[in-house]
């Protein structure tokens, strides 16, 4: 691929985020070829050296934000004609409820899970304060109630150990949330930018 | 490395990479290379957001014939690299306290 092909394809796969994000992105890529070969790197080599198309997407669109994008791709490249404001009026009726239907459902979906992280929190906290009767335990063994102290200990140890694995678990699953947002949000972003043709190399 | 320790050190980077003087994208990489292997698509969205923060500042220079983007730290850049410095400091302190004693047992 030489120079020209590379930035035509990048500029390819890139279209639906703003053209001046675009624009800047594919000057970035141009210097940086360019400074490649004044040091003495055929095009070919300088292009191969860099990242493939498909990770310089990726790194650009996480940095472009949703509301931009959404901007860019329903924003009217013309004034909009009386007719079209008017069917646009007349059916809001329609799409506003269900533009309103779809947000909450993904923003349901997303404090649903959250809430499901929060709960296990919020019992891993519950089970790890139970194992306060450990101190009932100890003053049962000091009043000389060895059965029931030691019973009353084990089961405070019990009830500890259940916190610790509660505790990792919800630490676990917020660590995925924050990895599954993200992803989610990079899904997103990337609906909004035209499927291009996979990468040859 | 842990992501978000990893992005926020390469930020400390490329701002030091241009403390002392001005300096361009393909520059900044072979500067960091002996220290820290960065590639571009890390770089691009780090110089943008380093530039948002208003960290550094960006000025278009003709070069032989073409266009070259420098980008020049500013104040409030300087100013992170200094809260950097300090920060580390509490890093190490931790960083001997994790490791306390291991050298006698060996």
């Amino acid at each position: 691929m030489n120079k020209q092909e590379f930035l035509t394809e990048l500029k390819k796969r890139l279209s639906g985020i703003p053209k001046k994000d675009i624009d800047q992105t594919i000057e970035f890529y141009e210097e940086l070829i360019l400074d490649k070969m004044e040091e003495g790197q055929t095009e070919e080599e300088a292009i191969a050296s860099l990242d493939s198309i498909d990770e310089i997407v990726k790194a650009t669109l996480s940095n472009v934000s949703i509301p931009k994008l959404v901007k860019e791709k329903f924003a009217p490249k013309r004034s909009l004609k009386t007719w079209e404001i008017v069917v646009i009026a007349s059916t809001a009726i329609i799409w506003i409820p269900l533009a309103i239907v779809l947000l909450s459902v993904i923003l349901s979906l997303y404090v649903g899970l959250w809430s499901g992280v929060i709960a296990l929190a919020a019992s891993t906290i519950s089970v790890g304060a139970s194992s306060l009767i450990i101190v009932g335990g100890i003053l049962d063994l000091c009043m000389g109630h060895a059965a029931s102290g030691i019973f009353t200990i084990g089961l405070a140890l019990a009830f500890l150990g259940t916190a610790l694995l509660l505790g990792l678990l919800t630490f676990k699953l917020s660590k995925l949330m924050v990895v599954l947002c993200k992803k989610i949000i990079l899904w997103i972003k990337s609906l909004f930018i035209k499927r291009g043709e996979k990468d040859e190399n | 490395m842990d992501i978000q320790l990893k992005r926020g050190l390469l930020d400390v980077c490329v701002l030091a990479a241009i403390k002392n003087e001005e300096s361009y994208g393909y520059q900044i990489i072979k500067d960091m290379k002996p220290y820290v292997e960065v590639s571009e698509s890390t770089l691009y969205p780090i110089l943008r957001r380093l530039e948002a923060q208003e960290l550094l500042t960006v000025r278009t220079i003709e070069y032989s014939g073409r266009l070259r983007k420098y980008y020049h730290i500013t104040h409030l850049g300087l100013k992170r690299l200094e809260e950097f410095k300090d920060e580390w400091k509490e890093v190490i302190s931790i960083y001997n306290f994790v490791t306390k004693g291991e050298n006698s047992n060996e």
